[in-house]
């Protein structure tokens, strides 16, 4: 065998595709679909009866609660933070004028 | 005929039955592609296994996308699951023979297309083909199959496998390469037996 150049490895490539196209698969047994609906049935009853599904559910749902009153939480400290710098600002400043002279 | 979109929305709403035609419409095109990527004897069992998955993983389909091809991604990382697993209870497939090599030499030296279909044709064909995937790792052998073998393009692969596309087109090239050094290392095994 000489060594082998890259032009035959494509052949060869070409060849190795030609192949895995053609592969055909067998027909499914007789009784494939009963049993592919069997086990649906049986997981969408498990998933109805689950107490674990509906304990899942529930965390989920009180995740997505406690994450919104969290975000409103945060909206409003944010707000009233703010109102509270302006006044202390304002506060501050009028620390800071002038005060009149006490004596004239 | 409801349309799919119709019939899922039914599944979703706890018409379970329904789904036995979603099964009947789909199955002989997840076979086939199921078909192209474990051995024959296990495509019921993970074509069984696609549907199961298809129907618990329903909630999460977007109508945006037809539903065959939200169905082949399924099946292509379902075959991809097979290998994963099947590497762990490994069973090698056997060598080469010298029937085998002298196919690889014929089609490689193959003059005329008529010559190159004949030899494509032959048992020996298949065998190679499957000495060789069962070589590569679970990863290369998928990515080897879609882009190379059966000319998806990088994105399609991508979209297949739920991989990035750099990550496919970074395998895709590492998975040829292990593929020619897979033949030039048997060819120089061959020369060895034969000196």
């Amino acid at each position: 065998m000489s060594e082998r150049n890259p032009k035959d490895l494509d052949r060869l490539e070409q060849g190795l595709a030609n192949v895995h196209r053609d592969r055909e698969a067998p027909p499914l047994d007789a009784g494939w679909a009963q049993g592919v609906m069997r086990d649906i049935r049986r997981a969408a009853a498990s998933s109805r009866n689950d107490p674990g599904a509906w304990v899942e559910l529930c965390v989920w749902r009180s995740a997505a609660a406690a994450a919104a009153f969290a975000a409103l939480l945060a909206g409003s400290a944010f707000f009233y933070a703010g109102t509270d710098q302006g006044e202390l600002t304002a506060l501050l400043s009028e620390d800071l004028e002038p005060s009149p002279a006490l004596i004239e | 005929m409801p349309d799919d979109a119709h019939i899922i929305e039914r599944v979703l709403h706890g018409d379970v039955d329904c789904f036995a035609e979603l099964l009947a419409r789909y199955q002989t095109h997840v076979a086939r592609i199921v078909g192209r990527h474990v051995p024959s004897d296990r495509v019921n069992e993970v074509t069984h296994d696609v549907f199961v998955r298809a129907y618990t993983g329903l909630g999460g389909y977007s109508t945006d996308v037809p539903f065959a091809h939200w169905l082949s991604g399924i099946a292509v990382r379902a075959c991809y699951d097979f290998w994963r697993e099947a590497k762990r209870g490994a069973t090698p497939v056997s060598a080469l023979t010298e029937e085998h090599d002298a196919w690889i030499e014929r089609v490689s030296a193959a003059d005329s297309e008529a010559r190159f279909q004949e030899e494509v044709g032959r048992r020996e064909a298949k065998e190679v083909l499957e000495w060789a995937l069962s070589r590569l790792s679970p990863e290369h052998r998928l990515v080897l199959s879609l882009v190379h073998l059966e000319g998806h393009s990088v994105r399609e692969a991508a979209t297949l496998l739920g991989w990035s596309t750099v990550n496919v087109k970074v395998r895709a090239y590492r998975a040829r390469r292990a593929l020619r050094q897979l033949f030039l290392a048997e060819e120089r095994r061959h020369e060895r037996t034969e000196s």
